[in-house]
């Protein structure tokens, strides 16, 4: 039985007077410790799969066990819970408090953890130590990130979840910051899921997942997964 | 409909909570404004026209005793256009349960027409001009409703050492009675105890065994006649008839009070509404402030389509303008209705010919305009950064709201102690310093109203508790219809009910000093009175001198005397000769109320020639009301008045009963204001970080965490705005007392601790409240939503 597991999950939501199918009988794995990517283009249904997995939201039907338990069905407070001990979270627009610093901004989540790593030597992991004392109006995009990062991993997840997190900045901020998640992901063995429409970073996953119209439409495995150095788009 | 009008019209519909608290605040504002406006032009426009109507007297002179031919003299002074004698003395009236009540016998020569401070028939009909028969009088529709006496009914008085029984013939009041009050002493009116008895002239000379004299002269004066003047020629003519007392219009009993009302109507119609109004425009700007940073990118869509920068802005405060006439149209209805209950009531309460009714259009267009301004100005002052809008910007994603230190973050020891969500909460309240300041002002605002509300009963209630429990400590105090032997009253000592008797004389007098000269009444105890204490408004005692003169702060103001000075007093008594005695001042006293003025006893006698002679006493019982005592005075004719502490007390209580209904009426007016600001601030709070809540949601933060944020941030704002509330609300009713004082009274600004908890309690209940409606939206919160799009 693989570490996440998606059996037959339905989700839909009412759009005016259509109903959206987002997800249409889902069903994929994911082994621990690896990093996979879900591709697709916009509105395949990858961010619904995303949000169900992180506990923000809910499937309307099927399985979502997560290292043996099933969070589909959970109460509020239990998914407040899950989000709170077990996931990290990455957006695209990095999401990051305008009123606190770069520290500030992790701390915030260590505050919350059960056994959280130290704050310093998360930002020395993703290499903002010295911009600790900045504002978030005083950081690059692709430092926000990385602070973002920093954020979900002072938590000490089991998993990182990552929605577009190289969509919102340039080719080179992109690659170093997927450098840093698979650093994270050797260094702290977490399981790391990337939502993202660029197939090129498909190349670096242990496991892609594509998903097209709301369903999965391939599930591979990949065997020889490339640096992100190595990669291009 | 245009475009832009159905998209204020959505605007409205999505931020209709926010919507609906401002229109709240506005219609608050102008139900106030045309409320008391309204009641104070029509009260004022009533008085002016009951006055001029009627008559009333420019000047007033008291004499002894003169006889009518004298009106002819004062009428030849120049400046004087009319002069009225009449006779007016206070006697006994002994009602049908043989208690005691006092009358003022008022004479009117007949008839009426031309004549100063005539009267108005309020029912019933006018008295015979002839004497012959049963003799008909008119009284004081309060007097004739809390007795109830109707057209048949008789009273009986006693007067000139007889009894006189006359019949009613229907209710009258005068310009000078609007609200009837026995003297300076008095607190409040009693109704039960004192009214006014209108009689025709040579009637009312007839039972005062006073035949072809008068009393009083009422003078009305030619515009811009010097009245200094004239008053000094009249006086000259009075002076060998004892010219007891001269006073001007402003200085009668019953105008004062009716002015200082209309005065206090003026001052609350002229300030409450603006706070309200600036509060709504404070609010007012910072949601525009907000609605136009949220609609950065719209708006950047509208000018790259060719819109114009005065175009948008007038689309932006259209916005301040709906909720200014939305809140105008509901006030002023709300405002009317308000205007005509209160000016009934007051009319009634000061017996005025009832208020002319209707719309007073003046203050219904001033009140649209003044709301239209506040809604323009603050619609424009928020759309100014409209034009800082680029449309190719505005359609890129915005840069994070700048975070900054704080200067809290000088204070390492402080600041390293706080937890992220109080950085969180202190930075934000630093970047958003306007709507810090709003908030903080406007909750203060709706405390200072509730204080205020509140100390008015505060300040009474010290008023009674002092003196009924500290000023004066006698049951009973016993008048007597003229200066007695106090030999004659200490038999009563005797009665096994009386614990304790003192006399008391007051002499009415003349106070002089250098080329100054007010009327006062000098009242004569002995030092060691255990039955009444002076203390002044602070609640500082006074010692009664045993030689010398207290006299009143009111007349050693208007005199200019200090402690130490010699003034000269001349008795005005109306008996015996007018004798004049030089006295020290030893000390100025500032009374709550009444005269104020103190001498000993011995003093007293000396300065009427006389030996142990009181005008009253007071006494001390076994009980505080004993029925069997009151029965004795009844059968004595000497006897004027018996006034018990405690039926005063009672008398008073119903009156303040009374005055809960408009602090009720308050307190519902602060509560809606600050419900409305709390409500707004955290619905704006809330929604500028939603998406910072959304993501706290995603860390793993619960609804209540993250509600809990929410709220720690308002009740920064709100806790200092209490804080700063409560002095401000204390400064508030001082200033109004200030403002609303009179010679007859002046209140203390006492606020009770209570009340300061009563008020705080109330806008912590009101900030909960606020809240909590705000609040409900964590609940909706849509984590994927808001992380989702981008403002």
């Amino acid at each position: 039985m693989g570490y996440i597991e998606m059996k037959h999950s339905f989700k839909s939501y009412k759009m005016g007077d259509s109903l959206i199918e987002a997800n249409k009988d889902i069903t994929f794995s994911v082994e621990k410790g690896e990093l996979a990517i879900i591709l697709g283009s916009s509105g395949a249904g990858k961010s619904t799969v995303l949000n169900i997995l992180g506990g923000m939201d809910t499937n309307d039907k099927g399985d979502v066990i997560i290292d043996g338990r099933n969070i589909a069905g959970a109460s509020a407070h239990e998914l407040t819970k899950y989000r709170r001990l077990d996931v990290g979270f990455v957006f695209q627009f990095y999401n990051l408090i305008p009123d606190l610093t770069a520290a500030e901004n992790v701390a915030l989540a260590a505050e919350l953890a059960a056994d959280p790593l130290p704050v310093d030597e998360v930002l020395q992991d993703v290499g903002l130590w010295e911009r600790r004392d900045h504002f978030p109006a005083q950081l690059s995009g692709g430092e926000q990130q990385r602070v973002a990062i920093a954020r979900a991993l002072v938590k000490h997840p089991r998993l990182l979840l990552c929605d577009e997190p190289t969509g919102a900045l340039d080719y080179e901020t992109g690659k170093s910051v997927l450098r840093l998640l698979c650093d994270i992901r050797e260094k702290h063995f977490s399981t790391v899921i990337i939502v993202t429409h660029n197939t090129a970073i498909g190349d670096m996953a242990d496991r892609v997942v594509r998903m097209r119209s709301g369903e999965v439409a391939e599930m591979l495995v990949n065997d020889c997964p490339l640096p992100p150095e190595r990669i291009d788009w | 409909m245009t475009i832009l009008s159905r998209k204020l019209l959505r605007t409205i519909h999505s931020t209709r909570g926010q919507f609906l608290a401002l229109v709240v605040i506005v219609t608050l504002g102008v139900l106030l404004y045309i409320g008391m406006s309204t009641t104070y032009y029509r009260l004022n426009y009533s008085q002016q026209q009951f006055y001029e109507q009627h008559r009333f007297a420019d000047y007033t002179f008291q004499v002894v005793k003169a006889p009518e031919s004298v009106v002819a003299r004062v009428e030849a002074v120049p400046g004087v256009v009319k002069a009225t004698g009449r006779i007016q003395k206070d006697v006994p009236i002994v009602k049908t349960d043989n208690q005691r009540a006092t009358a003022r016998l008022t004479g009117y020569r007949l008839p009426l027409e031309g004549e100063v401070s005539r009267l108005h028939l309020l029912s019933g009909r006018w008295f015979d001009a002839d004497s012959s028969g049963a003799v008909g009088v008119l009284v004081d529709p309060q007097y004739a409703q809390a007795n109830q006496l109707t057209p048949g009914k008789e009273i009986q008085l006693i007067a000139a050492g007889k009894k006189a029984t006359l019949t009613v013939v229907g209710t009258a009041t005068g310009p000078e009675f609007v609200y009837p009050m026995k003297d300076a002493s008095s607190l409040f009116p009693e109704p039960e105890r004192f009214g006014i008895v209108m009689i025709p002239q040579t009637q009312a000379q007839q039972i005062l065994g006073l035949p072809g004299q008068v009393n009083q002269l009422l003078v009305d004066l030619a515009p811009g006649a010097d009245q200094a003047r004239v008053k000094e020629q009249i006086e000259a003519i009075l002076q060998p008839y004892g010219n007891i007392a001269s006073y001007p219009r402003q200085d009668q009993s019953s105008h004062a009070i009716l002015q200082s009302e209309l005065d206090g109507i003026r001052i609350v119609a002229l300030s409450l509404p603006f706070i309200f109004f600036l509060i709504a425009a404070g609010i007012q700007f910072i949601i525009l402030t907000r609605l136009i940073r949220s609609q950065r990118m719209p708006i950047g869509v509208m000018k790259a389509l060719g819109y114009d920068n005065r175009r948008i802005m007038w689309h932006d405060t259209s916005y301040g303008l709906a909720v200014s006439l939305v809140g105008a149209t509901l006030g002023t209805g709300l405002g009317i209705g308000m205007a005509a209950l209160m000016s009934n009531l007051l009319a009634q309460y000061f017996n005025l010919p009832a208020a002319s009714g209707g719309v007073t259009l003046p203050v219904v267009i001033y009140s649209f305009l003044i709301t239209s301004l506040v809604g323009v100005t603050s619609g424009v002052w928020a759309s100014r950064s409209v034009l800082g809008i680029h449309p190719a910007e505005a359609m890129r994603t915005p840069p994070p709201p700048s975070g900054r230190r704080t200067p809290l973050e000088g204070w390492p020891w402080l600041w390293e102690r706080l937890n992220s969500s109080w950085r969180m909460s202190l930075r934000s309240i630093f970047r958003n310093r306007v709507r810090f300041a709003v908030t903080v002002l406007a909750v203060m605002c709706a405390v200072v109203l509730l204080v205020f509300a509140m100390f008015s009963s505060d300040a009474t209630d010290f008023l009674i508790n002092k003196n009924y429990n500290r000023i004066n400590r006698y049951d009973y105090q016993v008048r007597f219809t003229e200066p007695v032997k106090y030999t004659q009253v200490l038999e009563w000592t005797r009665w096994d009910e009386v614990q304790r008797l003192e006399p008391l004389l007051e002499v009415p007098a003349k106070v002089q000093f250098q080329e100054r000269s007010e009327d006062d009444l000098l009242v004569g105890m002995d030092p060691s009175s255990r039955l009444k204490q002076v203390y002044d408004k602070y609640g500082r005692p006074h010692q009664i001198p045993a030689q010398g003169l207290l006299l009143s702060s009111r007349i050693a103001d208007k005199l200019g005397v200090k402690a130490g000075d010699m003034v000269t007093v001349q008795t005005t008594l109306g008996l015996g000769p007018s004798r004049t005695s030089h006295l020290k001042v030893v000390g100025i006293n500032d009374p709550m109320t009444g005269s104020g003025s103190y001498i000993s006893l011995v003093t007293a006698n000396q300065l009427l020639g006389e030996q142990e002679v009181a005008s009253a006493v007071l006494l001390k019982l076994d009980r505080p009301r004993m029925e069997s005592v009151e029965e004795r005075w009844q059968e004595m004719n000497r006897v004027s008045a018996v006034i018990s502490s405690a039926q005063e007390k009672e008398t008073f209580a119903k009156l303040m009963g009374s005055a809960r209904a408009s602090i009720g009426i308050m307190i519902l007016f602060a509560v809606l204001l600050g419900l409305a600001i709390i409500y707004n601030t955290s619905i704006m709070t809330f929604n500028e970080r939603q998406r910072e809540l959304a993501s706290l949601r995603v860390l793993g933060y619960s609804r209540r965490e993250v509600a809990g944020l929410l709220r720690q941030e308002t009740w920064l704002q709100a806790l200092l705005g209490i804080a700063l509330g409560l002095p401000a609300g204390k400064a508030a009713g001082a200033a109004y007392m200030a403002s609303a004082s009179t010679d007859l009274f002046s209140l203390p600004a006492i606020i009770y601790p209570r009340t300061y908890f009563i008020a705080a309690g109330v806008a912590f209940i009101f900030v909960w409240m606020g809240q909590q409606l705000a609040i409900r939206k964590v609940g909706q919160l849509d984590m994927v939503e808001a992380l989702k799009n981008r403002d």
